[in-house]
């Protein structure tokens, strides 16, 4: 189980490393768009994982109309704009209750958006190819990187750092803030608070179906896309720590890099790391590595 | 105001289990049908324990499931004798809940709590496809024989059938003895309200795991006698998407109820099984409605039948002034 | 909610004795159940006049090889619609389907089985495309004692240690397939493998298989990943295999992981600078993948190119019904309905044991160049598996052709010997057909 290998331990490593890096960027927007609901409104949206679907077959659809990047541009706002549908509609009147009945009731609605899915798109597992200008690669010594895996990185890199001047430049961002902290003081300072929890609800959706959008191409898309991805989403979420940015994006890449890393020297394990982290982690500091304190504790 | 022991809800219960088959026959189900709707409704009281009674939402209890399911299995193939089997399915069950209560219930609550028993849960599940010697892997563990028990022969539908009926009743006893205990109603309170019961001098953490511990050995036995009846265990009693199943379940029959879950559990399978030949898009529906439920109805079947029978009971002493002229057009309830 | 005290231990245990005792007043156990009958009735009883053959299908019509499931199915219903245009069987009547998805889950599958089985009331049941769903349901029916003809199930176990008297296995089993593919796949790419295998039985079964043919002919196995099914990312696998010095990657995948595995060697620049090949692949596999960027050489029961005259006939019938090119699923469907079916009527009744005789030993066409024939000892269909290469569609002959054939196997030459299968000959020999309960045999 050493370094050892037929053909540059060293190198394969950087290799795995940097797909890892690859793998960690979607897990890094799906745990930032939960983390946005969770840590401002207190609802764990188990739709998220819809939305990431939705996003996906969306972009499907749209892209032979038009064209590769806008279509991802668009299936990402349809899904924001139907997550902020969602909220006024069923959520809002479970704000007065336990979070558990948000859970639940995004819980029942996931069950309706997959077979919708499937009575739309069909059962079968559907090929999605990237666009050509994306499709060639890079060989850095060698191996090849896709192109397009590249793009993923580089388009999350960007959308983070939209979403932190979101939060840190802007004042909606200063509210959503402000409404992590105290949500009922910012109501009496006279801002609209529904209208935010709306946005945010929109912004988390976003995100969700931005990072569906763009895995299409790599993974391929079929109707159980969703309830493979949202034991990750919330393991990352967990290790990361509830409501956390940093921990979204330092959780998202720990889990991706370690998962690529390991298939090197012990394969079997590559399911169960992201589970062996949460565990490690919630034994010596169960609020997460970027936790904050008193949230959900 | 000591009720009669022979009003006692448990009485009623084991008529009703009794009876229960023929209903679903007479539904158009089979005897098979009525055991899995049992296996179910035990799952679901377990589940519940912990939720209803004590406030803990677990979305990984599933894989206690799985873990009673590939225990009684695996002890069958030395022990065949399906009580002790059961047995050992809700021993091992509550001996791996005990270091996951544990580690987990003094650190979570809410749907922290419930985010991490569901990764837990898939945890086990990534192991257990793993360990293909033992459980089989992906194909399941299969094989798994159904002798005699004493003179029975439970091969027959019906002699199995009345076997679940006795863990059910045993299971759902246990569990109805435990929430009336004086154990019991501290649980009731943590889940009414968390904060304030250290102020009444008990340590909330442990009355949890115990009922974290408790709830995974019936859960336990519902998987064993799950293997039992299907004959074979699959990994995906495990997942979340398992418990997922039996939490949609127990929330349709009611959380704050004692019943309602097994109620829930008899109902929801019997609309599966109705659906599923019908179209393939089954689970929407039944997504649909248990959304529906959560929105409307949040306290399940059990509520809405509380409900009910509080109007009923509004209306018949609310009478109406009756018009002199014709008694008769009083509102009955 | 009661408002009384909480039980004192003494009374909770004082009532509960007498609780267990009034239950056990009420009805013990062997005075239960009177009135309830063991399964559902029979439905129709024996009012019919010539009750339709009813044939159930159990195929995975979601999950990772829903695509493979819904072709098996098409075969299947090919296969119902010449029986009954040729006027029936078992003294004319029609058959009718009855399907159940299995999802590609075994418990689901089992489920469906026994659903069709005690309340539907079918005949015999042929499908499935996962061979670990497959070994549940050849369990299930064999406990319930109704014949299945498994058509898509691949792994060695299912005429192995897990063989059921009741169970008929129509696809050229996983061994076959290694013995037809190996050889040419040494051939065209080298001798050092890096396996990328489904990690279940039918991907470990075959793994075996191949690695023991490999190593045979001289060949070593650099590494063996195992992924579970469903694996959408095999970035991490295909790394490890650019820098392993292996001259092949493998992929005993299927399904929706296979159009990713190959998919994801060709966006990573591995072709031209690995070999690649597998154990199984087929159309619909192929459509997902894409033209002119399918790769390898595998194998498969049978492939599109074939040119016979009854081979021509199934692909011009499958073209019209489906619209589709066939694909070796459709052939595998189609076969075991019929099979099934024509088994029925040779014996003249549904009656489980009588169709295992009929069936054991029947020669029969298989639309290829040679017959095939069910053998005795294990219930497994013997006829040659073939290899196959993937062209680039300049080199197309027809339609979506994706695959040619470039070499074939001798059924009995690399069909398991008794020697190599103790453990199923000696099940399907002391194994007893279970009388099927509440259920009355059709006769001609």
């Amino acid at each position: 189980m050493v370094l050892g290998a037929a053909g540059g331990g060293i190198h394969q490593l950087f290799d795995l490393f940097l797909n890892g890096v690859i793998l960690g960027a979607i897990y890094v927007l799906l745990a930032l768009g939960l983390n946005v609901i969770l840590g401002l409104i207190g609802v764990i949206n188990f739709a998220h994982a819809a939305f990431y679907m939705l996003g996906a077959y969306l972009t499907l659809s749209f892209a032979p109309h038009i064209g590769f990047l806008p279509a991802v541009a668009a299936a990402a706002v349809v899904v924001g704009v139907l997550g902020m549908a969602m909220e006024v509609s069923v959520i809002r009147p479970l704000y007065r209750r336990i979070p558990e009945h948000a859970l639940l009731l995004t819980f029942g609605l996931t069950l309706v958006a997959e077979q919708a899915v499937r009575w739309h798109w069909g059962d079968y597992a559907k090929n999605f190819d990237p666009p050509s200008f994306l499709s060639g690669g890079f060989s850095p010594g060698g191996f090849t990187f896709p192109a397009y895996r590249l793009f993923i990185v580089a388009a999350t890199a960007v959308v983070v750092a939209a979403v932190w001047l979101l939060l840190n430049r802007t004042s909606l961002g200063l509210v959503i803030r402000a409404g992590v902290l105290d949500a009922e003081m910012v109501g009496a300072l006279g801002i609209n608070v529904p209208l935010t929890f709306t946005l945010t609800f929109g912004l988390g959706s976003l995100l969700a179906g931005l990072g569906g959008a763009m895995v299409g191409p790599v993974a391929g898309l079929n109707p159980d896309m969703a309830n493979s991805i949202i034991i990750l989403a919330f393991v990352v979420v967990v290790i990361g720590g509830l409501g956390s940015f940093w921990g979204s994006i330092v959780g998202g890449l720990l889990v991706g890099i370690f998962r690529s890393v390991l298939v090197y020297w012990w394969s079997p394990a590559t399911e169960l790391v992201p589970f062996l982290l949460m565990a490690g982690l919630l034994l010596v500091r169960p609020r997460g590595l970027f936790g904050v304190e008193g949230v959900f504790e | 105001m000591k009720r009669p022991l022979y009003k006692h809800p448990l009485v009623f219960f084991g008529i009703a289990l009794y009876v229960f088959p023929y209903l679903v026959v007479a539904l158009g189900k089979s005897t098979f049908n009525a055991s899995e709707f049992l296996v179910w409704a035990i799952f679901a009281t377990g589940l519940n324990l912990l939720w209803g009674h004590t406030g803990d939402l677990s979305f990984g209890h599933g894989m206690f499931f799985g873990w009673g399911a590939y225990t009684a299995g695996l002890v069958s193939r030395h022990v065949a004798f399906v009580p002790l089997d059961l047995a050992a399915a809700a021993v091992v069950a509550m001996a791996v809940a005990w270091p996951l209560a544990k580690i987990i219930v003094r650190r979570a609550t809410g749907i922290y709590f419930a985010m991490i028993t569901l990764a837990v849960g898939e945890m086990f599940y990534f192991i257990a496809i793993r360990l293909t010697s033992i459980t089989g892997g992906e194909n399941g563990l299969g094989d798994i024989r159904l002798g005699h028990l004493f003179w029975i022969d439970l091969t027959s539908r019906v002699n199995f059938f009345y076997l679940s009926a006795w863990v059910t009743f045993i299971a759902v006893a246990c569990a109805w003895f435990i929430t009336h205990s004086p154990y019991g109603r501290v649980c009731r309170a943590i889940q009414q309200n968390r904060a304030r019961v250290p102020f009444l001098g008990f340590d909330t953490v442990r009355y949890r795991e115990r009922a974290f511990v408790m709830s995974a050995g019936i859960c336990g036995v519902a998987g064993g006698l799950a293997a039992f009846l299907f004959r074979h265990v699959a990994a995906d009693t495990l997942r979340w998407t398992n418990t997922g199943a039996a939490v949609l379940i127990t929330m349709l029959g009611g959380v704050q109820s004692f019943f309602g879950p097994a109620a829930g559990a008899v109902v929801v399978k019997f609309l599966e099984s109705t659906l599923i030949p019908k179209t393939p898009y089954w689970p929407a529906v039944i997504g649909a409605i248990f959304a529906a439920f959560v929105l409307l109805a949040p306290g399940g079947l059990a509520g809405l039948a509380t409900q009910a029978r509080a109007l009923l009971r509004r209306r018949a002493e609310a009478t109406p002034p009756a018009p002199p002229v014709a008694p008769a057009l009083e509102s009955t309830g | 909610m009661e408002d009384q005290p909480g039980l004192t231990r003494r009374e909770a245990l004082k009532r509960a004795g007498v609780l267990a005792g009034v239950v056990v007043a009420g009805g013990g156990l062997s005075a239960c159940g009177i009135g309830l009958e063991d399964e559902a009735s029979a439905g129709s009883g024996g009012s019919k006049k010539k009750a339709p053959v009813l044939l159930g299908i159990v195929d995975p019509y979601s999950g990772a090889y829903a695509a493979s499931g819904a072709s098996q199915t098409q075969g299947a219903e090919l296969a119902v619609a010449e029986l009954n245009e040729a006027g029936g069987i078992l003294g004319g009547r029609r058959i009718e389907i009855r399907k159940r998805d299995d999802a590609t889950k075994p418990d689901v599958g089992a489920r469906g089985a026994r659903e069709l089985i005690g309340q539907e009331n079918v005949d015999v049941i042929v499908g499935v495309v996962s061979s670990g769903v497959g070994l549940a349901v050849s369990e299930a029916c064999s406990q319930l004692g109704c014949p299945l003809v498994l058509s898509g199930t691949h792994d060695d176990t299912i005429t192995g240690v897990s063989a059921h008297k009741t169970t008929f296995r129509v696809t050229t089993e996983s061994i076959m397939i290694a013995r037809v593919v190996v050889g040419p796949l040494m051939k065209a790419t080298g001798k050092r493998w890096f396996f990328i295998t489904a990690d279940y039985a039918y991907g470990l079964g075959a793994e075996k298989a191949m690695i023991a043919e490999l190593t045979k002919a001289g060949g070593s196995v650099v590494a063996a990943e195992h992924t579970p099914l469903g694996t959408t990312d095999f970035s991490a696998q295909l790394t490890k295999a650019r820098g392993s010095g292996a001259t092949t990657v493998v992929l005993v995948l299927y399904g929706a992981d296979l159009i990713a595995a190959s998919k994801q060697f060709n966006e990573f620049g591995l072709n031209g600078k690995l070999g690649l090949g597998g154990h199984l692949n087929g159309l619909e596999m192929a459509v997902g993948i894409g033209p002119d960027r399918v790769h390898g050489i595998f194998g498969t029961p049978w492939n599109a190119d074939i040119a016979t005259p009854a081979s021509k006939k199934f692909v011009g019938d499958i073209k019209r019904r489906t619209g589709q090119t066939a694909n070796f699923r459709h052939y595998l469907g189609y076969l075991a309905a019929r099979e099934a079916l024509q088994g029925i009527d040779r014996a003249g009744t549904t009656e489980a044991n009588a169709w295992v005789k009929a069936m054991e030993g029947h020669h029969f066409d298989t639309l290829k160049e040679n017959q095939g024939y069910w053998r005795d000892w294990d219930h497994q269909a013997i006829h040659d598996p073939l290899a196959i290469e993937a062209i680039p569609k300049a080199e197309w002959a027809f339609e979506n052709e994706y695959f040619k054939t470039i070499a074939r196997a001798d059924g009995d030459k690399v069909a398991p010997t008794r020697a190599e299968n103790p453990a199923g000959a000696a099940r399907i020999h002391n194994e007893k057909v279970v009388a099927r309960a509440a259920y009355t045999p059709k006769e001609a």
